[in-house]
């Protein structure tokens, strides 16, 4: 049995050996060192409205002369937030002269699979459709982080607490997939609150569920 | 974990909210190591050699950057307006007064009325009020360190908060327990 993994605990191991009745004896997982050659930066902001802070990260990204990537992922674990931030971007976009061209596209748990194939792969192919200049993400976070590796990634911008260390780990790897790491252009920006704490413990409280 | 399903199966949310726990401990209270370090010991393979350390001083992180997400307190006087505002000094015997729900708003209200809060919290004699934000980070902050306890009321459907025991046997505060404050930077 050959067990490949990105992001694991010993203790996944083992519920994963559990559940197949194998023993796994060989597998190909990065050491410490290893995982510690991607890195972006880190910010952290203690923010209850990070609405008009995430569009100057935004704007300044699409405006930077610089050859670098360009596309931004937002992530929030509320589905109607992400539905909400599609919105507000894209009238940022419109009432803004250089960025109209812009699009900005969504993605969360109440699409269908094919759906949500499809706008990623809208989102990450520049040549889909050459009337379309999709650099914007919106994603419910634990839809969108699994399986979206792109070096076109600049800034991953987290708009709410993320409900564990795995979901932070998998959402800092979604930037900066790029060799060698630059860690000077590429981040992960998270803006929290209490409110957001609160969110997430009622809601595994009353329904049983993070993301809705 | 799918999102689009509930569960109801009690160690696993016990399980979910350490996670978030966990989560929070990294930004709120006092971080112990650079971020990138405490994520990649977790989740780089154990059975690697035990030299096998990744780099510190990532210079590219909050704790490595020295960033500071929230304000030093002054503990003793945390300590008098907490306790305080769960066990208030009474001239008279009231049922009413017991039966209240703290709820984040109700608590950060008392507070804010709460005499010369700003300088028995900050050590801080500016004569402005103190802004809502600024107790609720005092708040999250102690709710982190398991100081203060947040419960789910399931009749009253709603988050509340109490004083938490240093542990359920003995009837001691964490409040005034000095381990407690060890991870929350102080003045």
């Amino acid at each position: 049995m050959l067990f490949l993994t990105a992001t694991c605990t010993e203790r996944i191991l083992a519920l994963f050996e559990t559940m197949i009745g194998v023993n796994i004896t060989h597998m190909d997982w990065p050491s410490a060192t290893e995982l510690s050659t991607r890195r972006v930066g880190i910010y952290a902001h203690y923010s209850e409205r990070p609405t008009q802070n995430m569009f100057k990260v935004i704007k300044k990204t699409l405006n930077d002369a610089s050859s670098l990537p360009k596309k931004s992922i937002v992530n929030s674990n509320i589905c109607r937030r992400v539905i909400d931030l599609l919105q507000q971007i894209g009238n940022y976009f419109d009432a803004d002269d250089h960025l109209n061209r812009h699009e900005v596209i969504v993605i969360h748990g109440q699409l269908s699979k094919v759906e949500k194939g499809t706008y990623t792969r809208f989102f990450l192919d520049p040549d889909h459709d050459d009337d379309l200049d999709i650099n914007i993400l919106c994603a419910t976070s634990g839809v969108e982080n699994v399986g979206l590796d792109s070096p076109q990634i600049r800034n991953v911008l987290r708009m709410d607490l993320p409900p564990s260390p795995l979901d932070f780990v998998q959402e800092i790897g979604r930037a900066g997939r790029v060799i060698p790491s630059d860690s000077a252009n590429f981040s992960y920006i998270l803006y929290f609150s209490f409110e957001n704490f609160i969110y997430i413990f009622r809601a595994l409280h009353e329904s049983g569920t993070i993301i809705s | 974990m799918n999102p689009e399903q509930s569960y109801h199966d009690e160690p696993f949310r016990q399980e979910e909210v350490d996670n978030l726990y966990a989560m929070a401990s990294r930004i709120v209270v006092l971080s112990k190591k650079c971020y990138y370090v405490a994520s990649e010991m977790i989740f780089g393979n154990p059975y690697s050699a035990d030299a096998d350390i990744p780099p510190h001083d990532c210079g590219i992180c909050p704790y490595c950057r020295n960033q500071i997400l929230f304000p030093s307190f002054n503990r003793s006087g945390v300590e008098n307006v907490f306790f305080n505002a769960f066990y208030p000094e009474r001239n008279y015997e009231s049922i009413a007064e017991d039966i209240h729900p703290w709820t984040l708003d109700a608590l950060v209200k008392s507070i804010l009325s709460f005499p010369d809060v700003q300088r028995l919290l900050f050590l801080s004699n500016a004569t402005t009020p103190i802004a809502p934000i600024e107790i609720k980070k005092v708040v999250f902050t102690l709710t982190i360190a398991r100081i203060l306890q947040i419960n789910f009321h399931r009749v009253l459907k709603m988050t509340i908060f109490a004083l938490a025991r240093t542990s359920p046997a003995v009837p001691e505060f964490a409040l005034r327990d000095d381990s407690f404050w060890e991870c929350i930077r102080t003045k």
